[in-house]
């Protein structure tokens, strides 16, 4: 009778074995038709988050972390639809170190198809890039990590003011106020939005009027203004926010008075990435 | 009553006449301190114990409302007499310093109000033989001596002192308590003898630097070499940090975390400032005035 149990155990085990192999099936498959898009975003976030969970499920790809000072947020959203397939069949994070992404990403072409795969319980991320004529194709892991993520919840805010501009124009103004200051006041009026800074060598304004010039679109400045506003910001964060202009023509500054900014670059139909910074409070340049 | 005090104090020898309490500069601080000097020249050092709490004592069926316990214990006057000397000396860069006579050592302190009384110590029989312990002398009149401060007699006197303490730690529980609370646990039977001798020698110059000033304190200090000792409580602090942290990452996740910084840590070391020029730009953002955005935004 000793022999029995030992027998059934052993014809038992196969089939333990196939269930395995299911549940280790690919959970998350993501294929996008251009890299150019991932490589764009990673660009526009690597220097503010060292390392994040891009949370899957199956409505898309969402990422928030914070930057190490804490005051900076960025929160990124890759809807499904954007994806030709988009497969997740539950919640996976996948915990990754944005720096080494970046490296492999950097291998990846601009035009060409980039999948992402990662299995249940897997411990790499797979990325796979598909030259545009088919002909070659590139495959790389990625190790996970573990990471604990601090969500904040941000509730939908309506803004006192929320400007519409060109962001490269946006990026210019970063830029060229930097030259001169550590930090920028914005003011935003119905006339329109005043960026000024001061520094040791001088002090320099730049104003946009609110145009409804509809010649071309990509260039207007549109305010929606409910109360004017005047917020100080650093400079330093506003520019490394100016990293994501490549990935959108437009971006938008919602503001409110003593609340952290809100500037965001909208994708076309995919998602959008946001950032939110806090306001420079009890400084008076 | 109203002086009726509390006090533990060594047992007077019969017939020794009153105590005189006296007020001199504390060795160490020149803040002025009590003593109490016995007829016979005793010198005791008083010190007030006084609990954070309201206290009386009760003695017999009375109650006495002053709780305060008094301590006295036999102290060397020599002690005392020290910063009186460094004082008196007026040593100078060009010369070094003047010898007096034993009683303008007490007289001259005089006109310092803290220095009031002191000149009862001159009465202590013995004492100008004692001086020779700190001081050069020199016989200007047949049996009339002049004295001046000498550091080199004064650092071996000092040096005597912490040897009879460190000769007596082992009577003292209380300093063997301070060397394992301070040092490392003393007891332990791998301590060899070199180190704990060593350890006692410490205790001593802790001690004796209680009555001394922060100067003499160097001086002292610097005249030992306690290397080995030095070496073997470093050796001891890392020991227990290391326990410590054992003992904190006990959990076996924890355990496994912090192995697997250990080896990010020893595989990237130099990975750390490897910070492209953005992140440093961020690094280097003033972010005066600006509050965290958990602060703004609530947790999830």
């Amino acid at each position: 009778m000793d022999a029995l149990p030992n027998a059934s155990d052993f014809f038992f085990f196969p089939y333990s074995h196939l269930t395995t192999t299911t549940t280790l099936d690919t959970m998350l498959e993501a294929r996008l038709q251009q890299a150019k898009l991932l490589k764009s975003l990673l660009e526009a976030i690597k220097e503010l988050v060292t390392e994040c969970n891009f949370d899957c499920n199956d409505s898309g790809i969402a990422l928030q972390a914070m930057d190490n000072s804490h005051v900076a947020l960025v929160a990124l959203l890759l809807r499904s639809d954007g994806f030709d397939p988009y497969r997740c069949d539950r919640n996976l994070p996948l915990g990754l170190n944005l720096t080494n992404l970046n490296k492999i990403l950097k291998c990846a072409g601009n035009d060409d198809i980039l999948t992402l795969k990662a299995d249940d319980g897997g411990d790499t991320l797979s990325l796979v890039f598909e030259s545009k004529d088919n002909d070659k194709i590139c495959e790389y892991d990625l190790k996970l990590m573990d990471i604990d993520s601090e969500h904040l919840g941000i509730p939908d805010t309506s803004y006192d003011a929320i400007v519409h501009m060109s962001s490269a124009e946006f990026q210019r103004i970063c830029r060229d106020l930097s030259q001169i200051s550590e930090s920028v006041k914005i003011d935003a009026t119905k006339d329109g939005i005043k960026f000024s800074g001061e520094g040791e060598v001088g002090n320099g304004s730049i104003t946009l009027k609110q145009n409804a010039n509809v010649d071309n679109e990509d260039e207007a400045t549109r305010i929606e203004l409910q109360q004017s506003v005047s917020l100080t910001f650093s400079l330093k964060y506003l520019a490394n926010f100016t990293k994501a202009t490549p990935l959108s023509t437009r971006v938008t500054l919602s503001m409110s008075n003593d609340v952290p900014l809100l500037v965001e670059y909208k994708l076309d139909n995919l998602g959008y990435v946001r950032y939110y910074l806090a306001p420079k409070i009890g400084e008076e340049n | 009553m109203a002086s009726q005090w509390v006090a533990i104090r060594p047992k007077e020898p019969e017939h020794a006449g009153a105590s005189v309490s006296i007020q001199a500069p504390h060795p160490r601080t020149g803040d002025p301190s009590r003593y109490v000097l016995q007829q016979d020249g005793v010198l005791l050092e008083v010190q007030k114990v006084e609990a954070e709490h309201k206290q009386s004592w009760l003695i017999g069926n009375s109650v006495q409302k002053n709780g305060v316990l008094y301590m006295m214990t036999p102290m060397d006057p020599l002690f005392v007499l020290l910063p009186v000397l460094a004082e008196t000396r007026k040593k100078s860069a060009e010369s070094d310093g003047r010898f007096v006579q034993y009683d303008s050592i007490f007289s001259d302190a005089d006109d310092d109000q803290r220095y009031q009384s002191l000149h009862r110590l001159a009465d202590i029989p013995g004492l100008p033989a004692q001086l020779g312990h700190l001081c050069d002398q020199q016989e200007y009149m047949k049996g009339e001596f002049v004295y001046r401060l000498n550091e080199d007699k004064t650092l071996k006197w000092l040096r005597l002192k912490v040897e009879a303490v460190a000769d007596n730690v082992e009577k003292m529980p209380i300093l063997l308590q301070f060397i394992n609370e301070q040092l490392f646990d003393i007891d332990a039977p791998q301590t060899d003898t070199s180190i704990r001798s060593d350890a006692y020698t410490w205790a001593g110059i802790q001690v004796v630097s209680e009555y001394i000033t922060d100067a003499w304190q160097e001086k002292l200090n610097q005249s030992y070499s306690l290397t080995n000792l030095k070496s073997q409580v470093e050796e001891h602090k890392k020991k227990q940090e290391i326990q410590f942290q054992n003992y904190v990452t006990h959990d076996p996740t924890e355990f496994a975390k912090a192995k697997r910084e250990a080896s990010d840590l020893s595989d990237q070391g130099s990975k750390k400032p490897k910070l492209s020029a953005g992140q440093k730009t961020l690094a280097k953002a003033n972010i005066k005035g600006m509050k965290s955005l958990a602060s703004f935004f609530a947790k999830k």
